[in-house]
């Protein structure tokens, strides 16, 4: 407290300090009342008197039930911990460049990152398309910004403006942020569009969806509020992946399909073809262990079963787990997989160009980044597909193979792949030409999208 | 690092000098410049005050003169209106002695400007400028004094005939909320930087910027507002110095390095503040200068001087993007810019080629930056543009 109204008393005769006035206290007193008023007064002698530290000032518009009513000049609270907890903003004439800003819990992009690429790639590009700044805000950790760089260095993509980074942890030090009334805040998940939306107008949002939220919050506010905001149609949504799209689409969000744009990856990122490798082959299984243990269970029984069967033969395959949420397992015949994760850009190339088969199960069989970069390295990749009926053999495409959710099924798929890795009629590993190489051509229809202004919202 | 052969210069301000006698060297031109700041310091008066009236009193023939005032020399305020054509008020906020000043000129119709450095004329941006400068947002007193802080240097520009600033960016942020005419002066080394600049170029030519000891960049700060700036750099830093265990890096001034440091503190070398001529001979040391920038208008605002001042010692940068580096550093010409996320990269390669075994493209490239310099703020260049600025051509 740089100042205080009261004369400083032994805490054993607070009590008393009402009528220990030195003069110049008195002065104080009638001239923090002129300012302030006899309210602001008052509540600021309570609080001396309970020994609370507060700065000096009037009490701040709060609502009665807030936490900081009547407490004159209080931090603001931080009662929500959520990751959805608002955002502070406040509003700045813009005279510069525009500013695009993109907002996520994490955005760790050591490797396998499949929704951080993906956002920082969009990202870049729009504020490429719109002439603007790029900021990027996190709240659970803060971003190493050479990993941006390296990113984009990787996906031959150049940010032409200048790049911020800001770490707003939900608990700590209380921030708040500028903001343009033309700038565009790009929200990578259902929390980080609520904690913007608490103080940013709908139509400067736009909520970039990579997965569908919803199954994966646990039952509740949070599932709640997820399905809410996906609900809401004064929003812009870019949907990363054609096939997301259909899917939220066909599972309660009907708006979604016209009302939302959506893209395809690309993949710029292709290592060298190499020649043939001295050693075993690399099987790598990849799953979105931290959303979906039923998942895990179900590679892992797949993976037992073909190293019973003699699928995958310990002396001929390497097992490799890709991910920081895979656990450490110890599986039959005593294998041990690496562990593999936290990759610089320079090792997950490496990673690329050594891997010959992948399984990857995720939650709707909606891939993320990960196995498609496997496929678009020449990898033969088997996919969980929910849609597939139990039994049906896997559909073989573009080194992906889509099974059926089960054990047998996924292992069908696993020993066809097999088949074709060690084929020595089958040409030379290759990525599909399908798959498109340049995030420019794939992002074009979205940025031109974004760069025009939002519609004006419809009534909810 | 560069060895240093130039002794310590012995170091008092040129500035202080009796009111009798700035009122003489006032006095003494046929064209009369008054500057006015509140009081001396190093930064703002030096830019804006002391160094323009350098430039105006070495014309030959007594042309021009100029001088300094401050608060306490306002009880002359009708010795010093009698005695110029033109009073200049530095970055000053409304107080009745100093409006008694403006008034005696602007009573005898002679030009009243206003001169300022930063964008702290519009209270629009306040609360920019109190986070920008990582200020206690919960005390009532911060917001008080930086509101009443901009709110008193914008009466004092609104009763000024125009103004007078540092670059073509700020000049337009000031013509958009005063509309009032704006002159672009820069800032600009003086005489005595470039005297001692000029021994410490000539010893690293000599030596064919030959370096010894551990390679040091180094970031200068001669305010303690650049906190927040320098935290930009800070990561990359630590990435550096753990990937490079003979880096080092020297802070001078208000600074002080974050958390992310914190383990390399025995190769952080602390350097207090120190006077502008032998700051000099610091930068000389290092091989790369740091010049991290908050992108937001003020850093828009801010001039070069850290740029050129280190260009005129032979010392690259690495510099944020902001408007006015962009209009001084070619990346890969005359020093490098560095985006947020490129600092890592940009200053690992430089320090690469610094310790590649020869010195030639940092020689090379020093030179094309010190040229630059000395052509475009070098206070011998100043004199048609200073006088462009106070209406006199």
């Amino acid at each position: 407290m740089p100042w205080r109204l009261l004369p400083r008393v032994p805490p054993d005769s607070r009590r008393h300090a009402l009528f220990q006035f030195a003069p110049h206290s008195l002065v104080r007193l009638q001239s923090f009342r002129r300012r302030y008023g006899w309210r602001a007064t008052l509540a600021r002698i309570a609080q001396e008197l309970r020994g609370r530290t507060v700065p000096p000032g009037p009490t701040p518009a709060a609502a009665p039930d807030h936490p900081a009513a009547g407490s004159p000049w209080a931090p603001i609270a931080r009662g929500d911990t959520t990751a959805s907890a608002p955002l502070r903003f406040y509003l700045t004439p813009r005279r510069n460049r525009q500013r695009v800003t993109l907002i996520g819990e994490r955005l760790d992009l050591r490797h396998p990152s499949d929704a951080a690429t993906t956002a920082l790639i969009l990202a870049t590009l729009t504020a490429n398309r719109l002439g603007a700044d790029l900021r990027v805000v996190t709240r659970l950790q803060a971003m190493q910004p050479d990993q941006l760089d390296e990113l984009l260095q990787l996906h031959r993509v150049a940010l032409q403006g200048e790049a911020v980074f800001q770490f707003v942890p939900i608990q700590g030090p209380d921030t708040e942020l500028d903001r343009f009334d033309d700038e565009l805040f790009l929200v990578t998940s259902w929390s980080s569009a609520a904690a913007t939306l608490a103080m940013v107008p709908p139509g400067q949002v736009v909520y970039l969806v990579q997965a569908d939220e919803r199954p994966l919050q646990p039952a509740g506010e949070a599932r709640a509020q997820c399905e809410a905001l996906l609900h809401r149609q004064d929003l812009r949504f870019v949907v990363h992946t054609r096939r997301l799209k259909d899917h939220l689409a066909d599972h309660g969000l009907p708006h979604l399909q016209h009302g939302a744009m959506s893209f395809e990856p690309a993949f710029p990122v292709r290592p060298q073809a190499q020649g043939p490798r001295a050693g075993r082959r690399r099987f790598v299984f990849h799953a979105a262990a931290a959303a979906d243990r039923d998942l895990l269970r179900l590679g892992l029984a797949t993976i037992e079963k073909a190293l019973t069967l003699g699928v995958l033969q310990p002396a001929r395959w390497e097992l490799l787990f890709l991910g920081r949420d895979m656990p450490e397992v110890v599986l039959a015949n005593g294998q041990r997989p690496r562990h593999v994760h936290d990759l610089d850009g320079a090792a997950y190339l490496q990673l690329l160009a050594q891997a010959d088969l992948g399984l990857s199960l995720h939650p709707g069989g909606l891939p993320g980044r990960t196995p498609l970069d496997l496929a678009a390295s020449g990898a033969i990749v088997v996919l969980n597909d929910p849609a597939a009926a139990p039994g049906k053999p896997g559909q073989a495409m573009h080194n992906l193979i889509h099974c059926a959710t089960d054990v047998d099924a996924l292992l069908d798929g696993l020993r066809t792949a097999v088949g074709l890795v060690e084929d020595d009629r089958r040409p030379s590993r290759q990525g599909p030409p399908a798959l498109a190489h340049d995030w420019a051509h794939t992002l074009h229809d979205t940025l031109e999208h974004l760069a025009r202004p939002a519609r004006p919202a419809p009534a909810r | 690092m560069f060895p240093i052969d130039v002794a310590h210069q012995p170091y008092t301000d040129p500035w202080q000098m009796p009111l009798g006698d700035r009122l003489t060297q006032l006095a003494r031109g046929g064209r009369r410049v008054a500057y006015y700041y509140e009081e001396t310091n190093t930064s703002t008066f030096r830019y804006r005050a002391y160094n323009m009236a350098q430039v105006l009193n070495a014309e030959p023939g007594g042309r021009y003169s100029a001088s300094w005032f401050f608060r306490a020399d306002l009880g002359h305020a009708r010795q010093i209106a009698a005695n110029a054509d033109v009073l200049v008020v530095c970055r000053s906020g409304y107080e009745h002695r100093l409006h008694e000043l403006m008034n005696l000129f602007a009573l005898q119709g002679k030009p009243v400007l206003f001169d300022v450095d930063d964008l702290v004329v519009d209270t629009r941006y306040a609360h920019l400028l109190v986070s920008a400068l990582g200020q206690d947002k919960d005390s009532p007193q911060v917001w008080d004094h930086w509101f009443g802080l901009i709110a008193r240097f914008r009466a004092t520009l609104d009763r000024c005939d125009g103004a007078i600033t540092t670059n073509a960016f700020l000049a337009e942020r000031i013509a958009e909320c005063t509309g009032k005419p704006v002159a672009v002066v820069p800032n600009f080394m003086n005489r005595e930087q470039l005297v001692v600049s000029q021994a410490l170029w000539g010893h690293k030519l000599r030596t064919g910027f030959a370096t010894t000891g551990r390679p040091t960049v180094g970031y200068f700060s001669g305010t303690p507002s650049h906190q927040l700036d320098f935290a930009i750099v800070q990561p990359a830093l630590a990435q550096l110095m753990e990937r490079r265990p003979e880096l080092q890096l020297m802070l001078v001034g208000f600074i002080e390095p974050g958390p992310a440091l914190s383990r390399f503190e025995n190769r952080i070398v602390r350097q207090p503040f120190v006077d502008w001529v032998n700051l000099q001979r610091l930068i000389a040391s290092v091989e790369v200068n740091l010049m991290p920038l908050q992108t937001s208008v003020f850093a828009d605002c801010k001039s070069a001087l850290k740029y050129f001042e280190a260009a005129a010692v032979g010392t690259l940068s690495v510099a944020s993007p902001s408007v006015n580096h962009l209009d001084c550093i070619v990346d890969g010409d005359n020093g490098h810019l560095a985006r947020g996320h490129e600092w890592a990269r940009k200053l690992g390669g430089l320090l690469d080629a610094i310790g590649g075994g020869t010195t030639e493209p940092y020689r090379r490239m020093a030179e094309r930056a010190r040229a630059q310099a000395l052509e475009r703020f070098a206070w011998t260049t100043q004199l048609p543009t200073l006088l462009r600025a106070l209406q006199w051509t």
